[in-house]
């Protein structure tokens, strides 16, 4: 969510807040490892793509995947 | 000017609530109600300020939002707007605009964010309110 405070305010109209979320397509999903149509906000995305554990352990999760099947 | 993470409504933006309110709009005759996506923003090192008129770099197909009017302070203050872009490609969004037009148009909000890092298949869903205060 991206909020706008009081001392940068226009007059007049004031554009409240921008939030968003995001509905996982098959890759992301693999990544994270939930299942595809997953509606995650976007600390999440944003966490998978800052901790390189968590990149680390989804790959693990991909490579696990390819080898079961 | 460096990247920052910022949401203004454009000078545009502020001409088409003076237009759109009297009787017939004599400019701005269609609603800012389509939603576009960038990844240009922190390469041009640019904070969305209220001379924007386009985004950097415009990404994927801009979608037509739902539109609604609904309540922030008091009833019916807030024109809200809600779309869903389809991702097509990996895409790092740092922008965000809302138009009168699919393509083109006149911007009525440009906003800067914190780098949204998507996939082929993933869907971006955004919701924007303008309040009237």
């Amino acid at each position: 969510m991206f909020r706008r405070h009081g001392a940068h305010v226009p007059s007049f109209i004031r554009e409240d807040e921008w939030s968003a979320k995001v509905t996982v397509g098959a890759e992301t999903a693999a990544r994270l490892g939930v299942p595809i149509g997953t509606e995650v906000d976007l600390g999440t995305i944003a966490y998978y793509h800052r901790n390189p554990i968590r990149r680390w352990l989804g790959r693990r999760k991909i490579k696990r995947h390819a080898l079961s099947d | 000017m460096a990247f920052g993470v910022a949401t203004v409504i454009t000078n545009k933006g502020k001409a088409m609530y003076a237009d759109r309110i009297r009787t017939t709009p004599a400019t701005y005759t269609a609603a800012p109600k389509f939603i576009g996506i960038g990844t240009g923003a922190t390469t041009a090192a640019r904070t969305a300020v209220a001379a924007d008129t386009a985004l950097s770099t415009e990404v994927e197909t801009r979608v037509s939002g739902t539109e609604s009017v609904v309540t922030t302070t008091v009833t019916g203050d807030t024109y809200q707007v809600v779309g869903t872009v389809s991702i097509t490609a990996t895409r790092a969004v740092d922008e965000v605009g809302q138009f009168d037009a699919a393509t083109v148009g006149n911007m009525f909000i440009s906003a800067t964010v914190a780098v949204i890092n998507l996939a082929n298949g993933d869907s971006l869903q955004l919701t924007n309110k303008a309040t009237i205060s």
